[in-house]
């Protein structure tokens, strides 16, 4: 067991390998962000890597043609040189035969010495150290000559064997050798120019390229170099150009990140007039003028809402004489005729009407002016409901509807206010019962830990889809020919979710066509704590297990349900989000 | 409408841009050598190596297979010639196993003149053993020191072949190195090497070997390292090389104007009051290739080392006359000096004051300038040249040579004792003191002793009964003792011949003035070589000559009539100097 543990410090090579390749994964990752990031190192990039190839193509070409040029004239010099040697060299050995012809006894010693000895001397003392001769005969032994510290061996083999086989037409042949030097001489490039002269003797003019390849390495080294700084600099160049096209466009989008976060003071900078500069203009006026229709609309609905306020302060003053004078009326209408009683009467609700609307429109218009506070107290939710649903149960036997309660046996506490969340109730009961088509309305209270929920459930036409958010809109009619049966004002979701909202919690509505719909109250049981989700669910079980159910059975429809299904849980999201929106 | 006045504008300016651009091109396109500017210093091409000359080497081949007797033997004198290895291994591929065991071919270099002659009667195919001579006259030996010595007499120098498989091989020989003279001319430099004397004095003695070039260091770099072999044995003892044993060159080469000598590390351990001998032993060792150039001393490349001008050390020269030297003669008993405008003037002191009295003058001119003469017949008297000076008796004897002077101030004679004895004196500040001299010279009458002028050598005319010939020996000074040692003959005596008189032309050379049977003979010797100029021959002369004088590039003579004549090299001819009597010209020392 011990050994575990050194095993586990020193690490296996596949270990290591695949640590070594999870931390390339790691930096390749890190280095396609910076590229997708950063538009600039794109620029360069892509300049570096076209200007290399320019660079390199021209380069190569530059020192093709530089190497040429520096060989040939070399050449042409070296060509020219051995000839002219060689006519010399030819008149000195063609005495070589007539003094061999003649006889050179050693009672009588020629003055001039070896011809060949004489031609070599004189070959090299024309050099004057530029070149090297080396002379060879395979006819007659001996006849080797070779100037300076050349090694002879140096003179390849296919050279000699091409000018021995030499015509009268090419008699002069050349090739550039690596020659080697006898002593501590380095080998060097040399142009090797050889020719057969009179017919047995083989001349070879060595002469080195030292020179010439010092100059095309120091052209060479000037070209890289050139081409090292020219790529450097259009390198730098593309990355002073980005950079002054990318700092405007950078600043410009940090400015139009702080514009979408509500900052519409934010300004850019405009400097000179160029695009870049206009770019800048264009986006500040937008700015301007986007800050100055949102200044504007904000002060409308200031003003509509100041309006809406004053207009229901204002009614209420003659509508009070009115009513004064209509309840006389009303009091009275004994004595009428009996279509001016009906009148009186017809008078009486409508004002009634009128008044109820008149007190919706200065509710909503302080939850608009934001004047509305909640008056806490921890109640039993139960009583609440049994105090809405006994509120209602006057309107619900006129219209023929029985409430059926599901209450929880123990009391279930929470921190509300009872008032309000009494009118939430009841407007969704009243709602339950004029669009419940006299059919039952189930109300469910439910309770855990954090929250409590209370659900109201109608089984009449249900909603639309999409009508889910528009039930709590203000004045919204399902069915535009539809009447008011039970005299609502059309304010009343409205102000119910406003309510909600001031609690914290949520109110929501689901329906189907056919199936009735259903709007759930979730309430947190303290104030003020966050709710993070209700104890009841926005579709009713019902509903939800006979979809379930006929997902088994038909799986043709799966899709279709599935998508119902799944759209259940995200309602609860959506509306969530909604409600932050009106915030 | 700015906006477009602007866009306008640029566009113009854009297309201008492009004509400049477009003829920028164009312009640079014909403008490729500028033919503006004013004049610049040139700049000299400091990279050529301009020191070496170039040389010539053989290539050594090794034997074709199946090539005859005679190729055998030429491919072996070639590969004799080569000097690319120390080893002659190409060359021991012409010997049988055994004879490439035997043969030695570093013990002497034998020169000759010649060419090989084939048996032509034998019939090769069948023939296991042939021989080839080599038929020709010898020339000279060089021994391993590099001295050369001249040898006459025909030379037959059998080859013997045998078959060793089907090939051709030496199997006997020849127990040297033999060389055709041509190949000497080809692949040996005589060198002139320069050591400081052994006595403390500045100067420099001459010691002339021939020796291969290097085939891998050149020209230069085969001088220096030959001098820092050391002197010949011949003067080895006489001399002492202010380079410190061991020292080794690395290689000589050229920067620019200097000349640039690589010493290893021994070289530092020169003492300070040597150096300068050394700088001089370098300088003048490599003459003509370092005039007018700096050298510069490093030691294993290191950094810059001493740097100095040859010119500076012309004080060394072991001629010791240099330029055109002042020449004296002799009319009406006194001695003048030589004008070249006008007649010659007497010069001061004892010499030119009082005429008659004496014969046989030679001049000292380091301070203080000296004459010596015989006077009275009683011996070598020397004088002062001031004004009022008096004869002072050096040495004493009654059959003296005329006296000679060295260049450390001393003065030289032979005495007669018999026909077939003679003793040499010198003399210094008034003190003789005797000679010691082997048999070779002092069997004899010396007729004439004449010292050289770098002070290391004598020569003499020496009549031994037999005829007269002409001795060389070394000067050696051990503290107070002097000796002639190492006495070689340089001419030997002929019947048909008469040495008449001897002159130092330098260092090296001595004129040598004979009578044969056509008449006077004036020939340069180079006394180190043994024999004449062979690119020079004798002087030719146009009257009879008494008496020669010598210096560097300078030769006057005493002729008949009463008349002195000068000979120019340059133009190959006698012009007269003075006439009326005036006999006997002298250069300062010689």
């Amino acid at each position: 067991m011990p050994v575990p543990a050194r095993k586990s410090r020193r690490r296996t090579p596949g270990q290591i390998a695949r640590g070594v390749r999870r931390r390339a994964r790691r930096l390749a990752g890190r280095l396609r962000g910076v590229w997708r990031r950063s538009l600039q190192l794109r620029v360069v990039t892509s300049t570096l890597v076209l200007s290399m190839a320019v660079v390199v193509v021209l380069g190569v070409f530059l020192m093709q043609s530089i190497y040429a040029s520096v060989h040939n004239a070399s050449e042409v010099s070296a060509v020219a040189e051995s000839q002219a040697n060689n006519a010399t060299a030819s008149g000195y050995l063609s005495r070589l035969s007539d003094i061999g012809d003649g006889g050179q006894d050693g009672s009588a010693p020629g003055p001039v010495g070896d011809p060949v000895d004489t031609a070599a001397q004189a070959l090299a003392d024309r050099s004057g150290g530029r070149y090297d001769v080396v002379i060879y005969n395979t006819s007659m032994v001996g006849q080797g000559r070779v100037s300076s510290q050349i090694d002879p061996s140096s003179i390849p083999a296919s050279l000699r064997a091409d000018v021995r086989n030499s015509d009268e037409d090419h008699p002069l042949w050349h090739q550039t050798v690596t020659v080697r030097y006898i002593g501590a001489k380095q080998p060097g490039p040399a142009l090797v120019v050889g020719a057969m002269v009179n017919g047995s003797y083989e001349i070879y003019h060595v002469f080195p390229l030292g020179d010439e390849e010092k100059t095309l390495q120091a052209v060479q080294r000037m070209l890289i170099g050139a081409g090292a700084a020219l790529v450097l600099l259009l390198a730098g160049v593309a990355s002073l150009v980005t950079r002054q096209v990318v700092i405007p466009v950078r600043l410009a989008r940090q400015a139009a990140e702080r514009l979408a976060a509500g900052r519409l003071e934010e300004r850019l900078k405009v400097r000179g007039e160029d695009d870049l500069a206009r770019l800048a203009t264009s986006f500040n006026e937008m700015a301007s003028n986007l800050a100055l229709k949102i200044h504007q609309l904000e002060e409308l609905s200031q003003v509509q809402r100041q309006f809406v306020s004053d207009v229901s302060h204002e009614l209420r003053t003659p509508l009070t004489t009115v009513r004064m004078a209509a309840d006389l009326l009303y009091e009275g209408r004994e004595d009428f005729d009996p279509s001016s009683a009906r009148a009186a009467e017809l008078m009486q609700n409508q004002l009634e009407r009128f008044e109820s609307m008149l007190a919706d429109l200065l509710e909503i218009s302080r939850y608009d002016a934001g004047a509305a506070t909640l008056d806490l107290d921890p109640v039993d939710m139960r009583d609440v409901v049994l105090r809405a649903v006994g509120d209602s149960e006057t309107l619900a036997e006129r219209q023929a509807t029985r409430f059926e309660l599901r209450l929880p046996n123990e009391p279930c506490m929470a921190e509300v206010d009872s008032r309000r969340v009494e009118r939430i109730l009841r407007n969704l009961l009243f709602n339950a019962i004029e669009h419940g088509e006299g059919r039952d309305v189930v109300v469910t209270l439910g309770a855990d830990r954090d929250a409590v929920a209370v659900a109201v459930r109608d089984h009449g036409v249900g909603l639309k889809p999409g009508e889910e958010n528009l039930v709590f809109d203000r004045f919204w009619r399902a069915d535009p020919s539809r009447a008011r049966t039970i005299g609502g004002t059309g304010l009343g979701l409205a102000i119910s979710r406003e309510d909600a909202m001031l609690h914290g919690g949520w109110l929501q509505a689901w329906g189907a066509a056919g199936e009735g719909s259903q709007f759930r109250l979730s309430l947190p049981r303290v104030a003020g704590t966050p709710l993070r989700g209700s104890p009841l669910p926005l579709v009713p079980p019902e509903v939800e297990m006979r979809r379930t159910w006929r997902s088994h059975a038909t799986p043709v429809l799966t899709p279709a349900v599935g998508a119902i299904s799944e759209a259940g849980p995200r309602v609860r999201e959506s509306a969530e989000a909604g409600g932050f929106d009106a915030d | 409408m700015r906006t477009e006045r602007r866009a306008a504008v640029t566009r113009r300016l854009a297309a201008f841009a492009g004509v400049v651009l477009v003829l920028a091109g164009g312009g640079t396109a014909c403008a490729t050598v500028p033919t503006s500017g004013g004049p610049r210093v040139a700049q000299e091409d400091k990279s050529k190596d301009t020191l070496s000359e170039p040389y010539v080497r053989i290539i050594a081949e090794p034997p074709k297979p199946g090539a005859p007797p005679d190729d055998i033997v030429k491919g072996f004198q070639a590969a004799m010639a080569s000097f690319d290895d120390a080893e002659l291994r190409v060359a021991k591929q012409y010997l049988t196993p055994g004879a490439s065991q035997r043969w030695n071919p570093r013990r002497q270099t034998r020169v000759y003149e010649g060419k090989i002659e084939p048996d032509r009667t034998q019939d090769l195919e069948h023939a296991t053993r042939t021989t080839v001579t080599l038929k020709g006259t010898k020339v000279a030996t060089i021994d391993s020191e590099g001295r050369y010595t001249p040898a006459t007499g025909a030379l037959v120098e059998p080859f013997t072949l045998v078959k060793v498989g089907t090939e051709w091989r030496i199997d006997i020989p020849p127990d040297a190195r033999l060389l055709s003279s041509d190949d000497v001319r080809r692949a040996y430099r005589r060198v002139d090497l320069y050591y400081p004397p052994a006595t403390p004095a500045t100067g420099l003695v001459a010691d002339r070997v021939w020796v291969p070039i290097e085939p891998s260091r050149g020209v230069p770099e085969t001088r220096v390292r030959r001098l820092l072999a050391g002197p010949t044995s011949s003067i080895a003892s006489a001399v002492r090389s202010a380079f410190p044993a061991g020292t080794d060159l690395n290689r000589i080469s050229v920067e620019g104007d200097t000349v640039v000598v690589d010493f290893t590390s021994q070289v530092d351990a020169v003492p300070s009051d040597r150096l300068d001998a050394l700088k001089a032993q370098l300088v003048w060792t490599l003459g003509d290739l370092v005039t007018g150039r700096t050298v510069e001393i490093r030691v294993n490349g290191g950094g810059s080392g001493v740097r100095f001008r040859p010119a500076d050390y012309d004080a060394y020269d072991p001629n010791v006359l240099t330029g055109s030297p002042q020449a004296y003669y002799m009319q009406g008993g006194r001695l003048l000096q030589y004008k070249e405008k006008g007649a010659g003037t007497p010069v001061p002191g004892a010499a030119g004051e009082q005429p008659g009295k004496f014969t046989e003058p030679a001049v000292l001119t380091q301070y203080p300038v000296l004459v010596a003469a015989l006077v009275n017949g009683d011996g070598v008297y020397v004088a002062p040249m001031t004004a009022g000076s008096a004869w002072q008796r050096w040495i004493a004897g009654k059959n003296m040579s005329p006296p000679s002077w060295d260049r450390y101030g001393a003065v030289w004679s032979a005495e007669k004792v018999s026909a077939h004895e003679s003793r040499v004196w010198t003399a210094v500040a008034g003190q003789p003191r005797r000679v010691e001299i082997s048999e070779e010279l002092s069997y004899g009458r010396i007729i004439k002793l004449r010292v050289s002028r770098d002070g290391a050598r004598v020569a003499a005319i020496l009549d031994d009964g037999l005829g007269t010939s002409v001795r060389i020996g070394t000067i050696l000074r051990l503290g107070e003792q002097v000796r002639i040692d190492d006495v070689r003959t340089l001419i030997d005596s002929r019947d048909d011949q008469q040495i008449e008189d001897i002159a130092w032309r330098d260092a090296t050379d001595l004129l040598v003035l004979s009578k044969v049977k056509s008449g006077q003979e004036l020939t340069p010797w180079s006394v180190m070589e043994g024999r004449t100029d062979p690119d020079a021959g004798p002087i030719k002369l146009d009257s009879k000559i008494d008496s020669i004088a010598a210096a560097p590039d300078h030769v006057i003579a005493g002729a008949d009539e009463g008349q002195v004549i000068s000979y120019s090299t340059d133009k190959q001819a006698w012009n007269q100097l003075a006439k009326d009597g005036a006999t006997t010209p002298v250069y300062p020392l010689g």
